[in-house]
């Protein structure tokens, strides 16, 4: 760390240090001798004096005193003749005022460009100190979508955001909420917008036709289903009370809660209610994403590997481990996840779990709940407390269920050039194409056409993993045995963490979603 | 950071400096700022005329001219007033520009430090720092149009009027 702080910062210094004591600015003022006393208030501040004769020649005075009681100035400097050809120098001149034409002073100033320099070196230096003292609160996400949305590029997208090792190669599939398609194709841009190596088997596109005013949902094991009703909640309460207008409409308007500050797994409720139609069958629609909480910890076990990281990666693809890794991986989707829950007959009944997927991008999924017998439906959702941010709940009243078209990209573009490389790696399963941080390829797909009266909803199916780069940081946490706390009593390492986790909390949102950019 | 982002990074750097203030006159005539309270001649003087340009020492003002000693030749010149369009004085060198683009690249830099704050931060820099380098640029330099010459007799070797044995060496400005 002590390195990184040289090797940026001390160039900074030296430019920072000589700018700002080298740049000045220049007041040049002009005053009648009758204001000779305003000057003599402010001399001590002036080190030269330029006293212009009505003749036409110059004193600059070094050291001076304005006499007003003679009515003179005395000093030590320069004379120069008229036309300047000449000079004389002496230790003291008694100058008459009544000779003086006008009297000049010339005040050095810092130069304005300098000030807002270093305003911003200055919020600057306090952010990377705070990114090099908590690195778990910069930097990281896994491979980014961006797709048009009518306006401009957004993130709609985070590829396999579970798959943090070979072994965890799996699909995902996420909505594209916002997609919008131009002339006949669809343009997926995949970044790698962190210390990361992405490896991607394939980014293909999923596409469902649908009437103009339905909307088409996918469920979490990979089902489609199209709802052309879709019903606002009438009633949504936190702990905190009411939070029915934030989950009204996918607008990034987030409800979210603060973890816990003795115990990160502690759950929490929201309960919810619709006004439904008895014997219709419905799902429930929740676009959320996850705060940084498990952002933090998923670091903070990587920091505890060190080291060791790519050895204990390697063990999640061990059979002799697979009983414990389930396990671990039950807990990690638990906490996560969104537990929904239904009122039925006098008791809440679980009916599904939603996995919370990357904390980047808001992921939309449905999960069908049982025919609906009451007028008013009554839903829970239990979650950890502040892991997940909340944006949009509905329900669909499901139509029927749909199919969606597998579409492959048909070109690859690569630094705005061609790549048949980076084509053929995605289209052929033996294939992967490697990313690394900056990385941009831009995937073009070609859409079905369809009755004029219809319209895409557009899904991503990606299939891959990736490697988080250890950074150099985290290897002065390398602790195997809290790492094993961590593996066989996380609720315990959950306690320890607490106040680690509570104390960048606020700072780390702050840094981490500071940006548009991150805010879909 | 790539080598393909780095390029263009500087690429809207040196964009920007382009917009800076092109000072005209020679580096040795334009006296930098500490020195500008020891220096007995007058600012550093462009006019445009309607029909050319004049640039040097400027001497001063009368009611009918603006003096001007240009640098070859030491020679004295009288501008009519009337011939005048616009005129630019340059009070002092605006050295540090390049410090400041210095300061600017390694403030972007620095902000890889930033994680996914660089996307905000990186911007702050680059809206700081390239208005600060064109402003400096500028700090020196003031313009005036043909009604506003008066206020720019401060700037003069002579601010209380050109005396007459100077006067009765310039030669009329006329190309």
């Amino acid at each position: 760390m002590k390195k990184i702080i040289f090797y940026l910062f001390f160039p900074i210094f030296l430019v920072v240090n000589f700018t700002s004591c080298n740049l000045y600015t220049v007041e040049k003022k002009i005053y009648p001798p009758q204001l000779a006393s305003q000057i003599a208030k402010i001399g001590d501040k002036l080190p030269f004096l330029k006293v212009h004769m009505k003749d036409g020649g110059l004193y600059i005075l070094k050291s001076w005193k304005i006499d007003e009681e003679n009515k003179t100035i005395k000093g030590k400097g320069i004379y120069y003749s008229i036309d300047r050809s000449s000079t004389e120098e002496k230790d003291l001149f008694i100058i008459d005022l009544e000779s003086v034409a006008l009297l000049e002073t010339n005040v050095l100033k810092r130069s304005s460009a300098v000030a807002a320099m270093t305003l911003v070196t200055g919020a600057s230096v306090a952010l990377t100190v705070y990114c090099l003292a908590n690195p778990k609160a910069c930097f990281g996400s896994c491979p980014t979508f961006y797709v048009w949305d009518g306006d401009s590029l957004r993130l709609q997208a985070e590829g396999f955001t579970s798959s943090v090792a070979p072994a965890l190669e799996a699909d995902d599939i996420d909505a594209l909420y916002y997609a919008k398609s131009y002339n006949d194709e669809l343009t997926l841009e995949v970044r790698n917008e962190a210390l990361e190596t992405h490896v991607i088997r394939y980014a293909d596109l999923l596409v469902v036709p649908k009437g103009k005013n339905s909307r088409v949902y996918v469920t979490p094991n990979g089902k489609f289903f199209e709802s052309d009703k879709i019903l606002s909640p009438t009633f949504a309460k936190a702990s905190e009370g009411d939070i029915l207008p934030l989950i009204l409409n996918p607008d990034g308007k987030e409800r979210f809660s603060l973890a816990d500050e003795k115990y990160l797994g502690e759950r929490e409720d929201i309960e919810i209610e619709f006004l439904v139609k008895p014997g219709k069958n419905y799902g429930l629609v929740i676009g959320r994403r996850l705060t940084l909480l498990s952002t933090f910890l998923f670091y903070q076990v990587l920091a505890y590997m060190g080291n060791d990281a790519g050895y204990w990666l390697a063990q999640i693809g061990n059979y002799k481990n697979q009983e414990k890794f389930d396990r671990f991986k039950k807990a990690v989707e638990k906490f996560n996840g969104i537990e929904i829950l239904v009122h039925r007959d006098g008791k809440w009944k679980s009916v599904g779990i939603i996995d919370g997927e990357g904390p980047l991008a808001t992921n939309f999924n449905i999960v069908l709940l049982d025919r609906v017998e009451n007028d008013t439906l009554k839903v829970k959702l239990r979650m950890t407390k502040g892991a997940i941010r909340l944006d949009y709940v509905a329900l669909a009243e499901i139509s029927k269920e749909v199919e969606p078209i597998v579409i492959k990209p048909y070109s690859v573009l690569y630094d705005k050039k061609e790549s048949p490389e980076a084509l053929s790696s995605l289209l052929d399963s033996e294939k992967v194409l490697v990313t690394f941080p900056g990385d941009v390829y831009k995937l073009k797909y070609r859409l079905p056409r369809i009755e004029k009266d219809k319209d895409f909803e557009f899904f991503l199916k990606a299939r891959g993993y990736y490697l988080e780069w250890i950074r150099k940081e985290w290897l002065e946490e390398e602790n195997p045995l809290l790492l094993a706390e961590v593996i066989f009593s996380p609720e315990q390492a959950l306690r320890r963490l607490a106040p680690k986790f509570k104390s960048v909390e606020a700072e780390m949102e702050k840094q981490f979603w500071g940006s548009k950019y991150a805010r879909p | 950071m790539q080598d393909r982002n780095l390029k263009i990074l500087i690429f809207f750097i040196l964009i920007f400096c382009a917009s800076c203030a092109s000072i005209r006159g020679p580096r040795e005539l334009i006296p930098d700022p500490e020195e500008v309270p020891e220096n007995p001649r007058g600012c550093w003087i462009e006019l445009e005329t309607k029909v050319d340009k004049i640039s040097g020492e400027f001497i001063g003002l009368s009611e009918e001219n603006v003096y001007v000693e240009v640098q070859f030749g030491k020679k004295l010149y009288a501008v009519p007033r009337d011939e005048v369009k616009k005129a630019r004085i340059v009070v002092f060198y605006p050295d540090g520009t390049s410090y400041l683009g210095l300061w600017t690249l390694l403030g972007v830099l620095s902000t890889l430090s930033h994680g996914w704050g660089l996307i905000l931060s990186a911007p702050i820099w680059l809206l700081f720092g390239i208005p600060s380098m064109i402003g400096r640029s500028y700090e020196p330099v003031f313009s005036y149009s043909k009604k506003e010459l008066d206020k720019m007799s401060i700037y003069a070797r002579y601010p209380q009027g050109v005396p007459m044995k100077i006067r009765q060496k310039a030669t009329r400005f006329t190309r």
